[in-house]
């Protein structure tokens, strides 16, 4: 401390380019970068939700209303893989590069220009993927999971491929430099046990992501060569075996649904002590419960194979394996409520989409629950229950998590406050409609409603029609969130200080709001009593 | 806002962090080229 000195204009002598191209284009700067992320993925949002209103529209009530049922099927495709690998994923991205950096104390990422690679990949991926919908054939239809010999039908399956091939580079460079800065940019002081849950939630993500993302792409190409250079990876008639692909997705997929929820138990843990006044139950129980997950989520794959046919020993093996995932998920959510436990609470709207997520994720995880048992999921296997359960997972879980950050973050990122009524009318409609939208759907999968389908037997109709409308409404309601943010970002009178909530804590609140182009770079000298888990180790 | 820095900028420490750096990313990008290469052997192996 001795050797202290104290400034106040954060290094800030070279501001950010004034050319757009330069800015914006050629960016190495990890908060642009972080903004083209956070703008990409509220872009792909409002796209695959179209998709999802042209489904609910079809679905408002029996008989084929609007579309050919081959159309139909490209858009529940089309609408899976633009939400997980074009929104969800680049949100946690986004506000992985404008946080990460500034919680460690970093000056920026560790390969900058990689990350701008990184980023500007996307785009052209998506861009394929979306004009596959244009072209003679049509888009995938064969679902994002991209089963053969299904998907091996399809035209357009070189570019989905090729898409899918660009999406994993961009997510394995990305993770990459998330642990590269993790590891080596820290701030002299800034121990591993003294980061922030969030910083944590993204390092286990990040090696998830290496381990996972090399083994789609493997997938997806034997996928290409099975269709295109005549080998028989899945080909039973050429010795192959099509459940053999389903393994090896699921080998992927499984821990991708990890991959979209834990940065969203960071954010949460982040958000939840700031208003509650009160630091983190268990600092170190949430930090190794999320890397439990992280183990377990590689041994559960074959959970979603039940109904394949798998020898009985295998079943219940992923039967007790996914089982034991509640149990580091329980102590996360318990810890998050004995956080609020006589805490001075307020309730901002990053907390109500806090507090929404921690009902509602539990809802999603209790159904999860009953999906991994063995019997009952050959009741439930492909119906309307398992749409109910992962929609409930990462529509009330992750969207959830990234819009609380994003109402948590705003300020510092903008300089502005935005306008807490309209913030608590997105919230409220936000956490209305979904319900409406998702929680019949649960019924209508008990009743045996099988998902994917265009039409459907009258016996569902009413629940239907109530989710269509809860579908509509939740659609329009984010409508209100786009006005949010423009108006926070460009007209709000209200400024934001330096720390913006009473009880937020850590380094991204000692610096100016808006967040000056350029921080950190000089090391900050660590605080323990200036950062949420300084005295963990005391 | 005051806040304290070190006086180090990060120029002093720079050649270790790019070490720590150049090695993090050899030690990952293996990670990679085993998952996808084992994806190959594990479907060969099981048919």
């Amino acid at each position: 401390m001795s050797h202290a000195a104290t400034h106040d204009h954060h290094d800030d002598h070279h501001g950010a380019p004034k050319n757009f191209f330069q800015r914006w284009v050629m960016s190495t700067n990890h908060k642009d970068i972080g903004t083209l992320y956070l703008i990409f993925a509220l872009t792909m949002f409002f796209i695959g939700g179209s998709f999802a209103m042209g489904i609910r529209a079809e679905l408002f009530k029996p008989g084929m209303q609007l579309m050919q049922p081959y159309f139909f099927n490209q858009l529940t495709t089309m609408h899976a893989l633009v939400m997980i690998f074009g929104a969800i994923m680049p949100a946690f991205v986004g506000l992985g590069n404008w946080m990460i950096p500034l919680m460690v104390g970093a000056p920026d990422m560790a390969l900058p220009r990689m990350n701008n690679l990184s980023f500007w990949i996307l785009p052209f991926a998506f861009i394929l993927m979306l004009s596959t919908l244009f072209m003679p054939g049509g888009g995938p239809a064969g679902g994002w999971t991209m089963y053969p010999p299904l998907a091996l039908q399809s035209d357009s399956l070189a570019y989905v491929v090729f898409a899918v091939h660009l999406m994993g580079i961009s997510s394995i460079m990305g993770a990459i430099n998330i642990i590269a800065t993790i590891l080596n940019m820290r701030a002299p002081g800034m121990d591993l046990l003294k980061m922030p849950v969030f910083v944590w939630s993204w390092l286990i993500t990040a090696f998830l992501l290496i381990a996972v993302m090399p083994v789609l792409a493997g997938a997806v190409t034997m996928l290409l060569t099975d269709k295109y250079f005549g080998t028989n990876f899945f080909n039973p008639g050429g010795g192959g075996d099509p459940v053999l692909y389903q393994h090896i997705f699921w080998f992927f997929g499984h821990p991708e649904v990890y991959i979209m929820i834990l940065p969203a138990f960071g954010i949460i843990s982040e958000v939840v002590p700031t208003f509650a006044r009160k630091p983190i139950f268990g600092y170190k129980a949430m930090v190794f419960a999320i890397a439990c997950i992280a183990f377990l989520s590689f041994i559960v794959w074959a959970h979603h194979m039940f109904a394949v046919g798998l020898p009985l020993g295998a079943e219940i093996f992923f039967m007790y394996a996914t089982m034991l995932i509640s149990v580091p998920t329980g102590v996360k959510v318990f810890n998050w409520v004995a956080t609020m436990w006589g805490g001075s609470m307020t309730f901002e709207t990053p907390m109500l989409f806090s507090l929404a997520f921690i009902i509602l994720f539990t809802i999603g995880g209790f159904s999860g629950l009953m999906l991994a048992l063995v019997p009952a999921d050959f009741q439930y296997h492909d119906t309307y229950f398992v749409v109910a359960h992962f929609h409930y997972v990462l529509v009330t879980g992750a969207l959830f998590a990234i819009i609380s950050a994003a109402y948590y973050w705003m300020p510092k990122w903008t300089g502005n406050m935005y306008s807490e009524f309209w913030g608590k009318v997105h919230f409220w409609n936000s956490v209305i409609w979904v319900n409406v939208l998702f929680f019949p759907q649960h019924f209508l999968g008990l009743a045996g409603m099988p998902r994917r389908i265009p039409d459907y037997n009258v016996a569902f109709a009413n629940f239907n029609m109530i989710s269509s409308i809860g579908g509509f409404l939740f659609g329009a309601t984010q409508l209100i969130f786009i006005g949010v943010l423009i108006h926070c970002a460009f007209f709000s009178k209200k400024k934001a200080t330096d720390r913006v909530w009473e009880g937020a804590k850590g380094l991204e609140w000692t610096v100016p709001s808006p967040a000056p182009h350029h921080t950190f770079e000089v090391p900050p000298v660590i605080n323990d009593d200036e950062l949420a888990h300084g005295h963990v180790n005391d | 806002m005051k806040q304290e820095t070190t006086r180090s900028p990060v120029a002093d420490g720079d050649d270790s962090r790019r070490r720590g750096v150049r090695r993090t990313v050899t030690v990952l990008v293996a990670i990679v080229a085993f998952f996808f290469l084992i994806s190959f052997v594990q479907i060969v192996l099981m048919k």
